[in-house]
């Protein structure tokens, strides 16, 4: 099915945040782990497999309305010197991919593209809900201060998790 | 945080190399390495040398570009 172009740019430019914090997530969990922040490494590690399989989906779409899926293009990595500065780059991440998805739901029901609409939708309930995580460690870290709130990142709350 | 991952250069290290004097991106590459390989960090080290220019900056050696650009004005 032919879609619209400015559908299947949408899709692409959503693409293109999965791919982004797919790798920054990734390198984020890595470094976590290497400084021994476990509870941290978890937790971004998990969202960067959660994203890539919802990478999936959105590549399927762009092929179903017969675009070419992008997966050429990544933004700039948020690669932070310190832990805390890691959050804060993987909040503002966060903040753009779940722009994009909205984004992407308004073009495809300016569209009456309503499949599209219903996959940015669903999407972006579920990243919200890292987003969520993310702004509760600000919280977290505001309550706490710096070095309470990394003695509590040292161990995996729930190490089945 | 790491502006130039190639070249592993953090945003201090750009802006201490702003503030000896690099003026252009290119001159920052030069003097530190950032924005050498892949060249996406490029705009960023662009905005920095912006907020730069747009800041005080008599006494530091690019004083004699803020000079020249008021006097313009």
């Amino acid at each position: 099915m032919k879609g619209h172009k400015q559908v299947v740019d949408a899709l692409n430019a959503t693409l293109t945040a999965q791919l982004t914090a797919i790798n920054q997530l990734f390198l984020a969990a890595k470094v976590h782990e290497h400084r021994g922040f476990l509870r941290l490494a978890r937790a971004a590690y998990k969202q960067s497999i959660h994203v890539m399989r919802e990478a999936e989906p959105v590549i399927a779409r762009v092929l179903f309305l017969e675009g070419l899926p992008n997966l050429q293009r990544i933004a700039k990595i948020g690669a932070a010197e310190g832990p805390i500065e890691q959050l804060s780059l993987d909040l503002a991440l966060q903040q753009e991919l779940c722009a994009k998805l909205e984004e992407l739901a308004r073009t495809a029901l300016a569209h009456n593209d309503h499949g599209t609409a219903e996959l940015a939708e669903g999407q972006l309930a579920k990243e919200q809900v890292f987003l969520q995580w993310l702004e509760a460690q600000q919280r977290e870290l505001a309550t706490l201060g710096q070095d309470l709130y990394l003695a509590a990142q040292v161990h995996e709350a729930n190490p089945a998790g | 945080m790491y502006v130039c991952i190639c070249r592993v250069v953090t945003q201090s290290r750009i802006r201490a190399s702003i503030d000896a004097g690099a003026s252009t991106v290119d001159e920052v590459t030069l003097e530190c390495g950032a924005g050498g390989d892949c060249g996406s960090c490029r705009d960023e080290i662009q905005t920095m040398l912006d907020k730069h220019d747009a800041s005080d900056c008599d006494h530091c050696p690019r004083a004699h570009r803020a000079a020249s650009a008021s006097a313009t004005r």
